[in-house]
């Protein structure tokens, strides 16, 4: 044979099967460590911010999951290939085929689904907090370590402009601030299910309610044992930013004071005005407050004796593209992601921390060492959530 | 009504010591069914409320409270409530009301995460009591919280289910591991078991071994995870089994792990986790291993050592100088601070394709690329070609096959071009070919190849490729396309002006709104329409559906004079379709259907119209 002679079958002609192949599903080459081959990646969860993360590692999507059928097809016109398409994440984790998973769905699900990744051996991409327990932000942290897994989360403190370095002995506290927690939704509010959605398997672990439009898709995040209100979405990018510069770290007894309003009507009940003051041997150190401020709107962060900056919480372009960046180095590398589960465990803990001690109506001291409230057996029985169904950590 | 319940309210904000009198609940709850909504939302409030009001140690009578609410006379809503404010407030004497109502329908949830959460043996005997009762859906749940109460009361009743054919088998063995007791105690691994038990069992070998540790029994723990260490093939299982003998200060760790250190999926972690565990001793047992490890072994150590700054770090890298297996003589000189040279490399190379070390393969033929870049470097090609067509596992050929599409010798073209079928090699094979192709095949076959390839490969990164080697030797991959008889210029109607698909995103995505393409004939044309398509498509020619189907089709057709408006949708509305389209005569010649161009002979000229012709008002 020529040296550029090549069959027809392969290219040139224009067979049925020549042609199948066309639109047939390329295999890449198997991974194997230190040859590695671009990872494969399943996304869980395809709602606004899963759709970002798709669209910013489109080339790598090799599996797409929702448990709203409108929501995949929104997803497979974006990806314009032939990927495993499924409403059960454990398919997505079963599968061979796919190396690391992008976690976006509502925060109930996101311990579980995390670690369930861990322990089918894939890295993660995982929407923060990391859970809405106390007991399900430590287990993330526990799987990703126990199975050595590559586990980045979505905040943008690490990959800030900004000097890596807390601030050298503030005088006061900190300060980060978001809008006040909306109003509204209807507690007696009957529909029917869409058929697009699988509202059983969107509740998943959460605890069986019927069908209410105040809840899903976007509105969970209002309900106090889904989403938890501002502190735990958003605002979590400014408690990051806040807690690092001030050098907060769970390392010692924190003591939390939260006071706020309920809502007097509707379906969602996380206080509008949230206030939240995390101390440290009799200082104050972090203050979050969703008290109307003279400050602009969006979340942002206050230094002691500095103006106050709505910026800094927000993720640019420059960080995006560096987390991104980061998790598919280390995946690589096995290096720790700048953006792990260690940061976002401590964020996830000051957010819960303070939802908890306006839940219980009294100050409550975190100790780290014992992963427990110091001499407040009720607020332990907090710590950990009976799950629904056959789901567990 | 409503001032009572606003007095009652007012009550409450103003009374934090509820607890001390917890009368007004019952009374907030006779008011839940004649209240309005923002009453009914604020009695559920304040129940809540009530539940923390008397503080953390003086839950009893508020409890009691709770358990009056629990009679059927109260609503709905109101029991809810109550079952949520036993769950913070309940002790083992409210365990038999919480019980009573497990197998409620709507309430049974409820009552089994309210007594899950309560202290006491009492509800651990109120929940075994209850499994045989209890609606089928509860049950997982009811057996798992078992298994998070940690209470070893619970063990004859969890083994009997695990040892039976109920489906909570695997529940109540993973609830026994969360007690300690290991999975092999309550039934051997079944042979016949599903994937996804056997990872249930493997995990609940994990689970056991944590729960011992936690009980203070190292020594059952380290035994788990030595069992469960060397049977598993799963890395995750294996890495989670490593860490817990690091954890568990194990002397077994080190020697397992480098057992590890080469295994196909777990070998990166079980790097990963001998550089940076904190158990003491692993510098020196690491060291003291190394004069007996195989190469590749040596080599992983080797930088390990040097991560971790181990004392012996240095000695190790002198006495590696002068191993005689070239891979570990190279990652010697690179600790040293040497530079290897290129015979060197490609020995190294050659030492870790024999011993099958994708690590280091990928790292040296890292640095022999590099170096190649700068100068010349003799017998990289050769070497390249014999490891892409050889016998080597997959991942090692389709990284030569990498390498030689971004050198292009000549010398790698039959290599290439054999492995372009190839089910896993196909796709770098493609890249290589093509870009071999492009620099050393006569024009004329060049583009006749690259356009091909631009269009028919299954593997989109060898047709993004294709399209750029296409330019590179001069040629429009449009205009080379279009002579083949490839449609590719569509038009998917949008309310502006419309988009263009273009051969970036060939084949062309269409969703429900349709893509057009239209054919001007000279005159009266018979041909052939071949279509592909991964999903149902409806092709229409004006407005007469001329082929539908899924997969490879073809439709017989005449073109008449002048403008014909093809249009590709998909079958069902939801779903888009990707589809290519090549336009041939009725012998299967393609038609050439650029502008102007000379026609086959004897045949009418026929021309599509392009995105161009469009832009000029065409």
């Amino acid at each position: 044979m020529a040296p550029f002679d090549i069959s027809r079958r392969s290219f040139l002609g224009v067979s049925a099967a020549g042609a199948v192949s066309l639109l047939a599903l390329p295999r890449p080459a198997a991974a194997s460590q230190g040859l590695v081959s671009p990872p494969r990646i399943g996304f869980i969860g395809l709602g606004a911010a899963g759709l970002a993360h798709l669209q910013r590692l489109l080339p790598h999507a090799a599996a797409l999951c929702d448990v709203d059928t409108e929501r995949l097809a929104h997803a497979r016109q974006l990806v314009g290939r032939r990927v495993l398409e499924t409403g059960d994440y454990r398919h997505v984790l079963a599968s061979p085929d796919i190396d690391a998973v992008v976690i976006a769905t509502p925060d109930h699900w996101h311990a579980y689904q995390a670690v369930h990744a861990c322990q089918a051996g894939k890295d993660l991409l995982l929407e923060t907090p990391l859970g809405t327990t106390p007991g399900e932000a430590a287990a993330v942290v526990d799987a990703v370590r126990r199975f050595g897994r590559v586990a980045q989360t979505v905040l943008w403190a690490p990959f800030s402009p900004q000097p890596d370095t807390p601030s050298a002995a503030p005088d006061g506290p900190w300060t980060c601030w978001d809008r006040p927690n909306p109003s509204g939704g209807d507690r007696h509010l009957a529909a029917p299910v869409p058929p697009s959605l699988d509202w059983d398997r969107w509740l998943g672990p959460a605890m069986w309610r019927a069908y209410n439009p105040s809840l899903a898709h976007h509105y969970f995040r209002w309900v106090f044992d889904l989403g938890g209100g501002r502190i735990r979405q958003d605002g979590l990018q400014a408690l990051a930013v806040a807690a690092h510069r001030a050098d907060l770290a769970l390392d010692a007894p924190l003591t939390v004071t939260a006071t706020g309003a309920p809502p007097a009507s509707g379906l969602w009940d996380c206080p509008s005005d949230l206030h939240v003051v995390y101390a440290r041997n009799g200082q104050d150190r972090l203050v979050w407050t969703q008290r109307p401020v003279e400050w602009p709107l969006a979340a942002g962060i206050k230094p002691p004796d500095g103006a106050p900056d709505a910026s800094a919480a927000q993720g640019d372009a420059d960080q995006t593209t560096a987390l991104y960046a980061d998790w598919l180095h280390c995946i690589e590398t096995r290096e720790t992601p700048r953006a792990g589960v260690a940061q976002a465990y401590r964020t996830t803990m000051l957010a819960l921390l303070g939802n908890l001690a306006w839940q219980v109506g009294r100050p409550l001291t975190w100790d780290p060492a014992a992963r427990a409230f110091t001499d407040d057996a009720q607020a332990n029985r907090l710590m950990d959530r009976l799950p629904r169904g056959p789901w567990k950590l | 009504m409503r001032g009572v319940v606003i007095a009652v309210l007012t009550f409450l904000a103003a009374n934090s010591a509820l607890g001390q009198d917890p009368a007004p609940l019952a009374a907030l709850a006779e008011g839940y069914d004649n209240a309005d909504a923002a009453q009914q939302t604020a009695i559920l409030r304040a129940l809540e409320q009530a539940a923390f009001a008397a503080g953390p140690n003086d839950t009893e009578e508020v409890a009691q409270a709770f358990v009056a609410l629990l009679n059927e006379r109260y609503p709905e809503p109101v029991r809810r409530q109550a079952l949520d404010g036993l769950a913070v407030t309940a002790g083992p004497e409210q365990a038999a009301a919480m019980a009573a109502l497990l197998d409620h329908p709507s309430l049974g949830q409820a009552a089994l995460r309210a007594l899950a959460s309560t202290p006491g043996s009492a509800v651990t005997e109120a929940l075994t009591a209850a499994l045989d009762r209890l609606p089928e859906p509860l049950i997982p749940s009811a057996i798992h919280a078992l298994g998070m109460r940690n209470d070893p009361a619970a063990i004859p009743a969890l083994t009997a289910i695990a040892q039976s054919e109920q489906p909570a088998r695997w529940a109540a063995l993973d609830a026994l591991a969360m007690l300690g007791v290991p999975p092999h105690q309550v039934f051997p691994f079944p042979r016949d078991a599903s994937t996804t038990e056997a990872h249930t069992y493997a995990l609940a070998v994990l689970r056991a071994a944590q729960a011992r540790t936690a009980q203070g029994d190292q020594r059952t723990a380290e035994g788990l995870y030595l069992m469960i260490a060397g049977s598993s093939n799963r890395r995750p299982i294996i890495i989670a089994a490593l860490n817990g003998l690091a954890d568990a200060g194990s002397e077994q760790f080190v020697p397992m792990a480098l057992g590890y250190l080469h295994h196909p999926q777990a070998g990166a972690a079980v790097a990963s986790l001998l550089r940076e565990t904190a158990m003491p001793g692993v510098d020196e047992k690491l060291a003291g291993a190394f004069p007996s490890l195989q190469g590749p072994g040596k080599a992983v150590v080797l930088d390990i050592l040097a991560a971790r700054n181990a004392p012996a770090a240095h000695e190790i890298t002198q006495q590696a100088l002068e191993d005689a297996d070239p891979l570990v003589r190279l990652r010697a000189q690179q600790h040293a601070g040497m530079t290897p040279d290129g015979p060197q490399l490609l020995a190294a190379l050659d030492a870790s394709l024999r011993q099958r070390d994708p690590t280091g393969f990928a790292e040296i033929l890292a640095l022999l690329m590099a170096r190649a870049r700068e100068a010349e470097l003799e017998g990289l090609d050769a070497a390249l070609v014999d490891v892409a067509g050889g016998t080597a596992p997959e991942a090692f050929r389709a990284a030569a096959l990498d390498a030689l599409a971004e050198r292009a010798p000549r010398a790698g073209v039959s290599a290439a071009r054999d492995l372009l079928d190839d089910p896993v090699l196909g796709s770098p094979a493609g890249r290589a070919f093509a870009a071999i192709t492009a620099r050393h095949a006569p024009r004329e076959q060049a583009v006749e190849l690259l356009a091909a390839m631009a269009l028919q490969s299954p593997h989109d990164d060898v047709r993004v490729a294709a399209l750029a080697h296409l330019k590179e030797v001069g040629a429009d991959p449009a205009e080379v396309s279009r002579s083949g008889g490839w449609i590719t210029d569509w038009r998917m109607p949008t309310p502006s002006d419309g988009d263009w698909v273009s051969l970036d995103q060939w084949p062309p995505r269409v969703d429900q709104t349709g893509a057009v393409a239209c054919l001007i004939a000279e005159a009266a044309f018979p041909v052939i329409l071949h279509i592909t398509a991964d999903t149902p498509y409806r092709l229409m020619l004006g407005e007469q559906t001329v082929a539908s189907g899924t997969g490879a089709g073809s439709a017989r057709i005449t073109l008449e004079r002048g403008e014909n408006l093809l249009r590709i949708e998909p079958a069902a509305a939801e779903q888009g379709v990707v589809a290519a389209i090549r336009i041939t005569n009725r012998e299967g010649v393609p038609v050439n259907l650029n502008t102007g161009a000379d026609a086959v002979d004897g045949q009418p000229r026929l021309r599509l119209l392009t995105r161009e012709d469009h832009a000029n008002g065409d």
